[in-house]
């Protein structure tokens, strides 16, 4: 089954390199702008009963920062798939955070695309 | 997806980032304690390192590090917001564009030492201490009901000699009186001298009246037909703002706003006022009816509220859109050919035709707007850096001055504010340069300390207006009339009017000289200004008065690439001419063509002796035949009206403007060509062009 991962950022260009990797590697990708676009994008793949394998989300954007984003998201019927945060490598006070809002695990930015792919592999099957 | 493809993305990325940052860093130097805005700042930085890094520019991304911790210092209060730290942001946040820039073109981002040294300015903001503020809310306006009748404001300031031409200000009220109620009016008597000088004969007093009526804005408009000439009549429609009579704007006018706009304090009473004022949200938590906490939420849902009202926009190639303006130029082309084709044939069938043909024309038409719309963009962008420009000035040239931007909102075709951006720049510079004096002088003069740039733009039919004004000290006449005899534009002193004095300072012969600008405090370059809107088919001019500042208002038309056009024909040539310079035409009969010694031909308009310009001869188009009589279309060019004498006018029709300057060299008078309904091209006159060549100026 094709599997399917939910990116959250605000910068273009990190969204581009995502779900470029992402998608050269066989994935399905949406892309969501901030925390709270991500939200509407879950609503829409509750409706259409897709399957979400993976979440990738920035932690400093706009309307809805990346925390409470993962704090709402383990309110709803997605609570269980597995949540990436992307982070700069020294900032671990976000990695902490992150860790206790209920995020599985953290990629550091700038990423190679091999990194990216197998921290990926790691979550999904 | 190829790497090209992600810089790309990543350089508009980019663009927009550092323009938010310097929005943000601007607005934090008038409200340093706004937590929001530092905020956005802090996250600007912080999104243009990270997709900076994604993409390899390390230099980018190390420097914007640093910019990131310096506003997280900010942010952390550990920093407080003086002068000197915005500029020092503002200068790196140039030097990021410049970096950015540079690496777009594929060059190094930036040379080592340089980096060095402007890294090594920021480090020195990473540590020392400073106390915290809190921060003040506003509210949005609700938008006004609609209703059947409009308000106007008027204002009217006339000519001091005004009584000599028979006019009186009186008949004007007179006449506003049978049109509609006014409801407010209001005299600046500020120019009044003492009544031991005061001459009779001479008009001191100007007004400011706003009136309530059913008339549209034309039939107002005509009230002021004798003077609106010679005088400056502004008449704004303000039906937006009232409701019932009732100025709602004032609702969303701060109190002390109204009074200084009525002049019954001034505007540094006011400030002094102000000063030991408590925020709304800082009164409610003293008063215990909400808590901090209470009222943090609440500000953080209105900012995010607004950040997401930003954000709600879709980005598209400007190439993308090109294409498609040319594609339904194409459309509205191929229409209007099949129609002319059609109204050849009579049978039954071609009627129906013809109908879906209009019908179609219609949707095109309507889709031509839509598509043109698309091109237009806020002019508040320009006004940004305009601010940003005019704050950087006044800073090193030691004044004061504070910049309030009015109807920033006002869309322009893109094009267009690329094209009228530098001479924008212009008139601003020269606003901070020459026209606000430093404080020291304003003072003396008992002006408040600050000066006031002002910058404003409206739409008005189909032309945008833009005003510059600056509360300064105004052009000196006398010492551009001096330079203007010195400089042998004037041949001898003869009583000026005050227009007639403006349009000097337009003069290439004046401008270019160095030493007007230390005399008349204006100048430099203003032809070349002059000459750039008139390119772009608008038009500049001037107001003035000594100390108390210069209005520049320029106006153009909405769009560069549709125009409505008349269709005239001499010979064998079809011409267009576009309509908006056209003032009438009649039929000029045989002896109605006059020749007078040293002026050449003219011809009678309204008791008003026009020369007449025969366009094949002006054109060179070489014939044989002398036309006795024929139609005379009478234009408004630059500086005075003329005559064209044509055989024919075949009709109005919508063109859309191609330029030939690719394929052929400029030709002074032509602006453009056109593909007609036939298919065939005609030339679109550039009156101003033609007038500059005929008249010799």
């Amino acid at each position: 089954m094709q599997k399917h991962i939910l990116i959250v950022d605000d910068s273009p260009t990190l969204r581009a390199s995502l779900s470029f990797c992402l998608k050269n590697a066989g994935y399905d990708v949406t892309e969501a702008i901030h925390g709270r676009d991500a939200l509407d994008k879950l609503k829409e793949f509750e409706r259409s009963k897709k399957h979400l394998s993976l979440i990738i989300s920035d932690i400093n954007m706009p309307v809805m920062d990346g925390i409470t984003f993962i704090k709402k998201v383990k309110g709803t019927p997605f609570r269980f798939v597995p949540i990436l945060v992307l982070t700069t490598e020294q900032d671990i006070q976000k990695k902490k955070d992150a860790r206790l809002a209920g995020a599985a695990g953290w990629l550091g930015k700038p990423f190679k695309p091999e990194k990216l792919l197998w921290v990926v592999k790691k979550f999904v099957l | 997806m190829e790497q090209d493809e992600l810089l790309k993305i990543y350089f508009s990325e980019a663009e927009e980032l550092t323009q938010s940052l310097e929005q943000s860093l601007l607005t934090l130097e008038e409200s340093p304690e706004d937590e929001d805005i530092i905020n956005e700042a802090f996250r600007a930085a912080h999104t243009m390192k990270s997709s900076a890094a994604m993409v390899g520019f390390e230099q980018i991304s190390e420097f914007t590090h640093t910019l990131e911790n310096v506003l997280d210092r900010v942010r952390n209060k550990k920093l407080t917001v003086t002068k000197e730290l915005i500029s020092l942001l503002l200068e790196a946040n140039d030097f990021l564009k410049q970096m950015v820039e540079n690496a777009s073109r594929g060059q190094a981002e930036c040379a080592p030492e340089k980096f060095k040294q402007m890294k090594s300015h920021l480090d020195r903001f990473l540590g020392i201490v400073t106390p915290e503020k809190t921060r003040e809310e506003t509210v949005l306006p609700p938008s006004p009901p609609a209703q059947k009748e409009y308000y106007y404001k008027i204002t009217m300031t006339f000519k001091r000699d005004l009584f000599n031409t028979g006019q009186d200000p009186i008949m004007l009220f007179k006449e506003l009186e049978k049109l509609g109620e006014i409801l407010k009016v209001e005299a600046d008597l500020s120019r009044l001298p003492p009544l031991d000088v005061l001459n009779p004969y001479e008009l001191y007093i100007s007004w400011k009246l706003i009136i309530k009526t059913k008339e549209a804005f034309s039939k107002i408009k005509d009230v002021f037909i004798f003077v609106e000439e010679d005088n400056v009549i502004e008449i704004e429609d303000v039906t937006k703002r009232f409701s019932g009579d009732i100025d709602i704007e004032a609702a969303h006018k701060l109190l002390g706003e109204i009074l200084v706009e009525e002049g019954l304090v001034s505007k540094s009473d006011l400030d002094k006022a102000l000063e030991g004022q408590k925020k709304i949200g800082e009164i409610l938590v003293d008063q215990k009816k909400i808590s901090h906490k209470e009222l943090k939420e609440v500000l953080e849902a209105q900012k995010k509220s607004r950040v997401y009202l930003r954000r709600s926009t879709v980005r598209v190639d400007t190439e993308k859109l090109d294409k498609l303006v040319n594609l339904v130029e194409e459309i509205a082309i191929g229409i209007s050919q099949l129609s002319v084709k059609m109204n050849l044939e009579s049978s039954a069938i071609s009627v129906h035709i013809q109908e879906c043909l209009e019908g179609l024309d219609k949707i095109s038409r309507e889709l031509q707007e839509q598509v043109m719309r698309l091109r237009l963009f806020p002019i508040q962008g320009t006004f940004n850096r305009f601010q940003r420009m005019i704050r950087d000035l006044a800073y090193k040239q030691g004044k004061n001055i504070k910049v309030i931007i009015n109807g920033g909102d006002t869309e322009l075709d893109k094009d267009l504010i690329e094209q009228v951006g530098d001479s924008l720049k212009h008139l601003v510079r020269n606003c901070v340069d020459h026209g606000i004096e430093p404080p020291e002088e304003r003072k003396k003069k008992g002006k408040s300390e600050e000066g006031v740039v002002k910058l404003k733009a409206f739409q008005k039919g189909g032309n945008i207006y833009i005003e510059i004004t600056d509360d300064g000290r105004g052009i000196d006449e006398k010492a551009i009339v001096e330079k203007a005899i010195e400089a042998g534009l004037l041949k001898e002193e003869r009583p000026l009017s005050k227009q007639e004095v403006y349009q000097l300072i337009f003069e290439p012969g004046l401008s270019t000289s160095d030493e007007i600008t230390d005399i008349s405090g204006r100048g430099v370059g203003l032809d070349v200004v002059k000459t750039n809107i008139n390119q772009l088919g608008g038009s500049i001019s001037v107001f003035s008065e000594k100390d108390r500042g210069t209005t520049f208002t320029i106006s153009i038309p909405l769009t560069l690439a549709i125009v409505d056009g008349m269709k005239i024909r001499t010979g064998e040539d079809v011409y267009i001419i576009p309509i908006r310079y056209i003032l009438g035409s009649f039929q000029a009969k045989k002896g109605a063509i006059k020749t007078i010694e040293g002026r050449g031909e003219v011809v009678d308009f309204r008791g008003q002796c026009l020369p007449l310009v025969r366009l094949d001869h002006a054109l060179g188009i070489e014939t044989n035949r002398l036309l006795q009589e024929g139609i005379v279309v009478v234009v408004d060019a630059e500086t005075k009206r003329m005559g064209f004498l044509v055989e024919e006018i075949l009709g109005e029709q919508q063109i859309v403007i191609k330029s030939i300057d690719k394929n052929f060299r400029r030709v002074p008078g032509i602006a453009g060509a056109t593909i007609l309904g036939d298919g065939t091209v005609s030339l679109i006159l550039d009156v101003y062009g033609l007038e500059r060549r005929l008249f010799n100026r």
